[in-house]
């Protein structure tokens, strides 16, 4: 049996988040925003979803004249990833199999 | 309403963000080039002090020069990073490497009054090492590897052979040597890639 596909990562947005994160100590809400190339809005409503699920720290700090938000995957965040890639790649092999 | 991502799709995304995650390793070597002449800097003009002039102020030379170039890192490391808004795991290991770099070069040249100076700068030679040694390890960058690793050898050569050497200017050849070896060469080869990259 295939097994499930977290909801909470199996979405364009929050996918992208969380690959970027798991390779980066930290990165600024602004750098996120650049690099998924998506709306602040949508950005910020799927950092909270991620946030409450425990998938990610979001730290508030102040910059030289403005607010700093940065994120960072924590250890819950990184144990989920990893469980959906094992997942995905289980898919994809099973999609193989039935291509044979 | 959300799009449903295929798993082919998932495997694009994820593959594409962790390569956009990817540390830049020219970032630094603006660094290894500020820090290696200024030590290079300090050093031949406290040997001409030494050789030529016999002068006995000959060390004032360092703090000037480490005071003065403190400053220059430090704005340069300002405009460097304006934009700078990520931190990968290389980033944060480079923090910590140089931090605690500081702290014991601090400790050894407090050290110099009562181990002697000629053993003081032979084991900063192998400091300089040991730091260049370690970042190319993180950043898997060899020439900055095998820098440090030279300077680690002429360190030690040094610290073995310390009877042998009745000169003090001998010494502060060796740390220019260290010197070019482990920062400049490396410092000139990381920023010839990140030219390699920008054209």
């Amino acid at each position: 049996m295939l097994p499930e596909l977290d909801p909470l990562l199996h979405s364009q947005l929050r996918l992208q988040i969380i690959s970027l994160l798991i390779g980066l100590d930290s990165a600024e809400f602004n750098y996120i925003l650049e690099t998924t190339g998506a709306t602040r809005g949508n950005v910020s409503v799927q950092l909270n979803k991620l946030k409450e699920a425990g998938y990610i720290k979001v730290k508030k700090s102040f910059g030289e004249s403005y607010p700093i938000t940065t994120c960072s995957i924590t250890a819950k965040g990184i144990k989920a990833f990893e469980d959906y890639v094992k997942a995905i790649n289980i898919y994809l092999g099973s999609a193989k199999n039935k291509e044979e | 309403m959300e799009k449903r991502l295929t798993e082919k799709e998932s495997i694009e995304i994820i593959g594409s963000m962790i390569n956009k995650a990817k540390h830049n390793l020219s970032n630094g070597s603006i660094f290894y080039l500020i820090w290696g002449w200024a030590v290079l800097l300090a050093s031949v003009l406290q040997f001409v002090a030494i050789k030529i002039y016999d002068w006995d102020l000959h060390w004032i030379f360092w703090p000037i020069t480490m005071a003065i170039t403190a400053v220059i890192a430090v704005l340069v490391g300002r405009r460097e990073y304006k934009n700078h808004r990520h931190t990968t795991f290389v980033d944060n290991s480079m923090k910590y490497l140089w931090g605690g770099f500081v702290i014991f070069l601090f400790l050894v040249l407090n050290m110099g009054p009562v181990i002697g100076w000629k053993l003081t700068y032979l084991l900063l030679i192998g400091l300089y090492g040991m730091g260049t040694f370690i970042s190319g390890g993180i950043l898997k960058f060899r020439p900055l590897i095998i820098g440090g690793l030279l300077s680690l050898l002429l360190s030690a050569i040094g610290i073995f052979g310390r009877e042998m050497i009745n000169d003090f200017t001998d010494v502060l050849i060796l740390l220019d040597i260290s010197i070019i070896v482990s920062y400049l060469v490396p410092g000139y080869m990381l920023r010839a890639k990140k030219n390699e990259y920008a054209a």
